[in-house]
């Protein structure tokens, strides 16, 4: 009698948090965490990128004269244009701008996701939603300007399940001004899509759509060709480096690992309807090879396993187990799982990159003028943060020389040899070092190698700027 | 209440195991390995402090370190027992018979097959060399781990149920090794899928149970770790020259040498007659940690050694089958008659195959504790103010323990700063010619002693320092104060 009242009251409950607002408020509440941890500095280098061209397109300057010491705009304009369309209208901060349009696209994201699964049954509107809210990826989707392409994506997605194709190929036109690799998974996803709704001739109109689109980029390919092909890893391969992108708690911005298993979990539910449900299997295969290669592939595979999972987590709850103790434990350990990596996320976040040190550093920079040199990874701050021009940066595609340019930085970080130093300031008209301790520990194994040895010993060097770990050095020519 | 003959023959090896333990390790008062050390330390720091050890001032001079801290406070509890470092692993380890005696008996019913795998599993050589006199994280880890197995054969008393649950919880908190019973647990769930052996409701759960809580706790003790180096946290940031140790192949001459031949022999019978010809649902799950422990170790994901030690045991185990099945066969014939004649052959084979190499090994590992002389030396240095002192990688917690200063380096990889490079510097400082290539070296560590020990000698093959005259080197005890 008394299990009756209690599983009537969880229905109740359960019934009560499935409702659109009351699940649009927790996820408002924890989209909130990142950018509360994040008051004073944005993280990463996404923003602070497109606030730079943004500002440059409200100036009218169409050439960034920064990034590599100049160099043409790539043409992926869409998220600066939005910036800069809104500065003018709001005259905002760009902080304080980038960071509620990320959240808003985000926030719009869930809604829409809601939408589609609402005639669901409402534990999984529930579990999915919440699986959602909570996720790494889904967190860190909402600081970045791939939100809008995810947003986009979705409503694609959602016009299409309403039958309103020509507004969903208008809506899928977009995606191409703000992301070449978003455009190549979200036609992968609406493929998918339209073979799991049985309109699979719709796929050759956004197909279409998307090349019809693509003519933006067509004078720019036509006038520089294609990009350099790169002679140096950008990042790690291998299956290591795979896993790492696609599941959080290996160190990523990926799937976390206790989704992912209810998710097999939920696969395995699924796979009892055999062929039935063969599309989502091979869209989630599609996307996790996907993620080996493009970011917005991880957040698209966030969404298919938070929906999925949830149905892992119903059959946990809803199958009949042998015992009632083991049961309550697994549940437990899946919500501690669930939230550990929540929790670990917001703490890596808050640890990312640069802080305020750094930022204090290049901004140390602000009445100087002159090209600084630094780690790939630090040229779009140096831009941005200190209005000075780089010797590189990690917008690799389109750089002018960039393989030859990377491989002299490289040369110049590790060699001890003060006439090639000399000979690689010179050709790169270098004025400022900047090095912190994160690039200090990640470049050289010891503290007089290579730059850091010329650095120390050398007179035509001089430290202008040394806080908490950051050092900015002058060349004196 | 009647103690059975067969439980006193039990006792009876429990106690000629630990006899022979004991024989050895209470020989000298140090021990035969590194790792000894680091667990004495970690476990008076707990006694001093009650918390585990977060940041290692001493280690690498200084470093965050990783590990599950529940041994060092079971042997904190202990500490005040004379020789409880000395007498509690190895007790621990000798009644790794009684588990393996239990196992047995359930896969076979067969008590004198029990009794047979529990002498066999007690005298591995290999086992022996891992664990005697070596303070070590296995002498939990092993019985823990078999009882589990136990538990899981034997689900039908509710005890094994709720043992098997709070061993689940401690195991990850023991020594990441729990990974390894999670990784056969879900090889063994994949195989009897694919031989089409249905498995109990309770069995499938308390498997799911016990992978994800082992998971959820790993990733919680190393999130630091597997943040810092994502998959590759597997190879424990071991430095390449000493990791492609362990990537070895292994030929059948020096797995017997090591495992013993009668564990190895009677252990595929098992897993052939067990799982081929009676699809042995027990057999299917012991030989699926034989097998991971033996693919892990082959492929280097765990310690070469402390893979094969795994798989050597539950070999033993497993070995109680075909025994059991050669006696009850021989009852079948005339010659059962002289049933004794084969115990006795039996008897002799385990004591000059298995107990002799394992007391050739026993007696090795024990001359080759850390001399008198270096100990002293250590000992000398506790005297000293801010020392940095530079040994070889497996002295380096002999070094914090003893002498209680600063390492450049130990074998505790994980979260070390730059091992590789601190591995290649202090091999150059034992190994090269010149002065001043070592002076650097020393500078960069701000070492303030060289620790010139016999293994170190034995390790690179010297007998001093090829710069020893300079007169930058002083010699003090067992190696050489830096002066300048």
């Amino acid at each position: 009698m008394q299990m009756k009242y209690a599983l009537r009251n969880l229905e109740k409950v359960i019934k009560l948090f499935a409702k659109k607002y009351v699940l649009l408020v927790i996820c408002i509440v924890f989209l909130l965490i990142p950018f509360i941890l994040r008051f004073n500095v944005m993280a990463g280098e996404d923003n602070y990128y497109n606030i730079r061209i943004a500002e440059n397109l409200i100036k009218g300057i169409y050439y960034d004269e920064l990034s590599y010491s100049g160099r043409e705009l790539i043409p992926t304009l869409g998220w600066p244009v939005i910036l800069a369309i809104f500065k003018t209208l709001l005259n905002i901060p760009y902080e304080i701008l980038v960071t509620m349009l990320t959240f808003l696209f985000t926030a719009l994201s869930f809604l829409i996701f809601y939408s589609l699964i609402k005639e669901l049954d409402v534990n999984i509107i529930l579990f999915s939603s919440l699986f959602l809210i909570i996720s790494p990826a889904f967190l860190y989707l909402s600081t970045i300007s791939l939100s809008v392409v995810v947003f986009l994506m979705l409503l694609t997605i959602y016009l299409l399940s309403k039958d309103y194709n020509k507004l969903s190929l208008f809506t899928f036109a977009f995606i191409p001004f703000f992301s070449i690799s978003g455009t190549f998974v979200s036609l992968i996803i609406v493929f998918m899509y339209t073979l799991y709704i049985k309109r699979s001739k719709l796929f050759s109109k956004f197909l279409l759509v998307t090349l019809l689109a693509s003519l933006i980029y067509l004078p720019f390919v036509y006038k520089f060709g294609l990009p350099e092909r790169l002679t140096f890893l950008m990042h790690q391969t291998g299956i290591g480096f795979a896993l790492k992108r696609i599941i959080f708690d290996l160190g990523g911005f990926g799937v976390a690992t206790f989704t992912l298993l209810l998710s097999f979990l939920g696969f395995n539910i699924l796979w009892e309807k055999k062929y039935k449900n063969i599309v989502p299997l091979i869209t989630f295969i599609s996307l996790i090879i996907s993620s080996y290669f493009f970011d917005i592939a991880i957040f698209y595979l966030n969404f298919l396993v938070c929906f999925i999972a949830s149905y892992g987590l119903i059959n946990i709850l809803t199958r009949k187990w042998y015992s009632g103790i083991i049961k309550k434990f697994v549940i437990l350990i899946f919500v501690s799982g669930l939230l550990f990596s929540s929790l670990s996320f917001l703490n890596q976040f808050n640890r990312e990159l640069p802080n305020k040190d750094i930022v204090d550093g290049l901004k140390h920079l602000k009445d100087r003028d002159g090209v600084v040199l630094s780690n790939y990874d630090r040229g779009i701050w140096i831009n941005t943060l200190s209005g000075n021009k780089n010797v590189i940066d990690s917008n690799f595609y389109y750089a002018p020389d960039v393989n030859s340019i990377f491989e002299n930085v490289q040369k110049l970080f590790y060699t001890r040899d003060i006439e090639i130093s000399r000979w690689i300031f010179d050709k790169y008209n270098i004025r400022y070092i900047f090095i912190d301790n994160f690039m200090k520990n990640k470049i050289w194994e010891e503290d007089e190698e290579g730059l850091l040895f010329i650095l120390k010993y050398s007179k035509e060097f001089q430290k202008i700027y040394s806080k908490n770990g950051v050092e900015i050095w002058e060349y004196l020519k | 209440m009647k103690i059975k003959n067969k439980n006193y023959l039990l006792i009876g090896i429990f106690l000629f195991t630990l006899a022979f333990r004991l024989y050895f390790s209470l020989q000298t008062n140090y021990f035969s390995s590194d790792d000894a050390y680091f667990n004495i330390r970690h476990t008076n720091y707990i006694i001093e402090n009650f918390k585990p050890i977060y940041y290692d001032e001493l280690s690498y001079g200084g470093r965050y370190v990783l590990y599950p801290p529940l041994f060092h406070y079971f042997l904190a509890i202990f500490i005040l027992i004379p020789f409880a470092l000395k007498i509690i692993p190895e007790i621990l380890l000798a009644s790794l018979v009684f588990f393996v005696y239990l196992i047995a008996k359930e896969i076979t019913k067969d008590e004198n097959a029990a009794l047979f795998s529990a002498l066999i599993s007690a005298f591995i050589p290999l086992y022996i060399s891992e664990t005697l006199n070596q303070v070590s994280i296995y002498s939990i880890v092993l019985p823990l781990l078999f009882y589990m197995f136990y538990c899981l054969i034997k689900l039908d008393k509710k005890i094994h149920v709720n043992n098997f649950i709070i061993a689940s919880f401690i195991l990850p908190l023991l020594s990441p090794i729990a990974f390894l019973f999670v990784f056969s647990i879900i090889f063994y769930f994949i195989l009897t899928k694919t031989e089409d052996i249905e498995l109990s409701k309770l069995k499938k759960e308390l498997i799911l149970f016990s992978s994800i809580l082992i998971l959820l706790i790993s990733f919680i003790i190393y999130k630091k770790a597997f943040l810092e180096y994502g998959l590759n946290l597997i190879w424990q940031n071991i430095p390449f020259s000493l990791l492609s140790e362990h990537f070895r192949g292994i030929g059948v001459l020096e797995l017997i040498y090591i495992v013993g031949i009668i564990p190895l022999f009677l252990g595929s019978i098992a897993i052939f007659y067990g799982i081929f010809r009676e699809k042995s649902i027990a057999i299917l799950l012991l030989g699926s940690f034989m097998l991971m422990g033996l693919l892990l170790a082959i492929n280097g994901l765990i310690d070469f050694n402390t893979g094969l030690m795994f798989f050597g045991i539950t070999a033993s185990i497993i070995a109680a089958l075909p025994v059991h099945r050669f006696f009850s066969y021989l009852k079948l014939t005339k010659i059962y008659k002289y049933k004794q004649i084969f115990i006795v052959a039996g008897l002799l084979l385990v004591f000059i195959l298995s107990v002799i190499p394992s007391y050739d090994v026993s007696k090795r590992l024990i001359n080759n504790v850390p001399s008198n002389e270096d100990i002293k030396t250590l000992e000398m240095l506790r005297d000293f103010k801010d020392l940095v002192v530079l040994g070889n990688v497996y002295e380096g917690n002999m070094i914090t323990t003893i002498a209680g200063k600063k390492n450049v380096i130990d074998n505790l990889f994980l979260l070390a700063p730059k091992p590789e490079q601190r591995l290649e510097d202090v091999n150059l400082v034992y190994t090269t010619n010149f002065g001043t290539v070592a002076s650097e070296i020393l500078q960069r560590y701000k070492v303030g002693y060289i620790l010139l020990s016999k293994k170190t000698k034995e390790l690179y093959n010297i007998t001093d320092l090829k710069y020893a005259n300079e007169i930058c080197f002083k010699k003090f005890g067992e190696g050489y104060q830096v002066i300048c």
